[in-house]
């Protein structure tokens, strides 16, 4: 045995070591997920951007192979009344009905973030998600059918006090459209930032005296101010993105950006005119969301923390 | 005073929750009414009876039958593949640090903030440009594209509860890298990756405003036939279809129910007990 021992240099390997190549040390698997995203989102809109520089030859959708004309007349579009009252909607409607829904998502989110009950709040939960899943098309579909001509649409128009077909009342429709759309995806963000507030600082203020009201204001709203503040832009951004609200309940009285895009690929074949309004509207909801979620971070010190 | 002011305020607060809560549930429970409406024309709330022909007239049509199986297809062929791809993104997320993470977070997040329009207008002149063309291949890639950072977010979150230490422990006793997540990390990472998957089918199976620029006459997704059709239109197979889609969603919603709970989703942040917060 120890003649055994001794003819051994080193002991064996326990196991077998597989050897460690580069599949180890070179971080794979996050190549083909970037390939997807540069190649599907990045690249893509790279041409859009190069296409919305382009000069539009009539009868060819993208223009004429091989020539290529600078230009930016494109983008004068909303020199145009027309199109600055079609911008005008598009943010204006979706600022209202954004209001709307925020206002009603802060009071709810604040109770399904309290709320004890595990019950109670496992089907509240379970409600707005499948609100929120259900497709948007049956929601648009809901809202047109319960506001048309054998709906609300009269009660609209005698509120108003204009014609059945007034452009307000189309208006207000796409608010409600909006706002029903809006208030579940809202509700369910907002719950985040609401929970990050410690509880006990409710209990606190409220036994020093104060009403549920002041409380609120004064104590709780302060404290998860960027996180709701972020949550309303990011639900701004998504009704400024609307398509087919507006396409439906619009009547083609209303029509948002996104509609406008559409309407220049599908009707117009204008490619170099709908590259430069889809930048538009890229461009509008990058500020929005980006930029002024940026401002309320350095305005208020605070960083917000929600899940996008 | 102060409780007058709070009972003031409590109900005005609840009586503008109740009309939203109208906004919200009213024009559902309007349509679903609607949908056995036993009328051939389009009345006035209610109807007179209860009737299948709309839902009968809906599985006869071809078009809604065809657009079905597509709108399918592309839910599960595009849900698969977010999927493997995005549990890849959350995998290569998790070992990397710094500026360098927040960047490719940002990129594998950005889907979510172009609007879908802007989404379906430049993968139709992309895929123009090299020859690809519309149809079931250009759905699927953009189905995918949106759905993806809903899956990484999920398998990112399923992977933070997951300690580093066992990937260096199966390391230590010879495993390479690769093979220890394989056979340790994904199947704890399980949940996150059926929570994802979930997700992205049900986006894939909403997602109609980069779909109407890359259909094509042989291949269309329902949304967008509803949609056409709503145009064109009133007809309550309309409503047939969307209670249909809402049965659906309520599917959706008990399976991540049942594989998650829906409580987990959300978490109860400073509110809830440690019980969620340790594995």
């Amino acid at each position: 045995m120890g003649a055994a021992l001794g003819a051994r240099d080193q002991p064996a390997p326990l196991m077998a070591r597989p050897t460690r190549g580069p599949a180890d040390r070179v971080n794979w698997p996050v190549v083909p997920p970037l390939v997807a995203v540069l190649g599907l989102l990045v690249l893509p809109l790279a041409l859009v951007a190069v296409m919305s520089t382009r000069r539009p030859a009539p009868g060819f959708a993208g223009g004429i192979a091989g020539e290529y004309v600078f230009t930016l007349e494109n983008y004068a579009v909303f020199l145009d009344t027309a199109y600055l009252r079609y911008l005008g909607d598009t943010l204006w409607l979706s600022l209202v009905a954004t209001t709307i829904a925020a206002a009603a998502a802060y009071p709810m989110a604040s109770w399904l973030a309290t709320a004890p009950s595990s019950r109670q709040r496992k089907l509240a939960i379970g409600a707005l998600m499948v609100i929120l899943y259900a497709s948007a098309v049956v929601k648009v579909y809901g809202v047109a059918l319960a506001f048309g001509p054998t709906g609300l649409r009269p009660l609209l128009a005698a509120f108003w006090g204009v014609g059945l077909n007034n452009r307000l009342v189309t208006s207000t429709v796409v608010v409600v459209g909006l706002v029903n759309f809006l208030v579940p995806i809202a509700t369910l963000m907002m719950v985040g930032p609401l929970q990050q507030v410690n509880p006990a600082l409710s209990a606190a203020a409220q036994s020093l005296g104060a009403n549920r009201m002041t409380t609120h204001l004064t104590v709780i709203l302060p404290l998860c101010l960027p996180g709701v503040a972020q949550v309303f832009m990011l639900t701004y951004a998504s009704a400024i993105s609307a398509f087919v609200i507006p396409l439906i309940l619009g009547r083609g009285q209303v029509n948002f950006l996104s509609n406008l895009v559409y309407a220049r690929f599908s009707e117009v074949s204008d490619f170099p005119g709908g590259a430069a309004l889809s930048m538009l509207l890229l461009a509008i909801t990058l500020t929005v969301t980006l930029g002024l979620g940026w401002l309320v971070t350095n305005s208020t010190g605070l960083r917000p923390r929600i899940a996008r | 005073m102060k409780r007058l002011i709070d009972i003031v305020g409590t109900a005005l607060v609840a009586a503008f929750l109740v009309l939203i809560a109208a906004i919200v549930v009213g024009p559902f429970l309007y349509s679903m009414t609607m949908s056995v409406d036993p009328r051939t024309f389009l009345g006035p709330f209610p109807p007179p009876g209860i009737s299948g022909r709309w839902y009968a007239k809906f599985f006869a049509d071809e078009r809604y039958l065809r657009a079905l199986w597509v709108s399918f297809g592309l839910a599960l062929i595009a849900g698969t593949v977010a999927t493997a791809l995005g549990t890849l993104a959350a995998l290569g997320l998790s070992r990397m640090q710094g500026s360098g993470r927040m960047a490719v977070d940002g990129l594998f997040a950005s889907p979510k903030l172009v609007p879908h329009v802007v989404i379906g207008f430049s993968i139709l002149v992309g895929f123009s440009a090299v020859g690809l063309g519309s149809g079931f291949f250009a759905l699927a890639c953009v189905h995918m594209l949106v759905a993806l950072p809903f899956v990484v977010r999920a398998v990112a979150a399923a992977l933070v509860g997951i300690r580093p230490s066992l990937v260096e422990a199966a390391m230590s006793l010879g495993a390479t890298r690769t093979q220890a997540v394989w056979d340790i990390v994904l199947p704890l990472a399980r949940t996150g990756m059926a929570v994802g998957f979930v997700f992205a089918v049900a986006v894939s199976l909403d997602e109609v405003s980069a779909s109407v620029f890359l259909t094509t006459p042989a291949v269309v997704t329902l949304p967008v036939v509803l949609v056409s059709d709503m145009k064109a239109s009133f007809d309550l197979t309309i409503a047939a279809a969307a209670a249909m889609m809402v049965l659906l969603a309520a599917l959706v919603v008990f399976a991540l129910d049942r594989i998650v709970g829906i409580e987990r989703l959300l978490g109860r942040g400073a509110f809830g007990g440690g019980a969620e917060n340790s594995r």
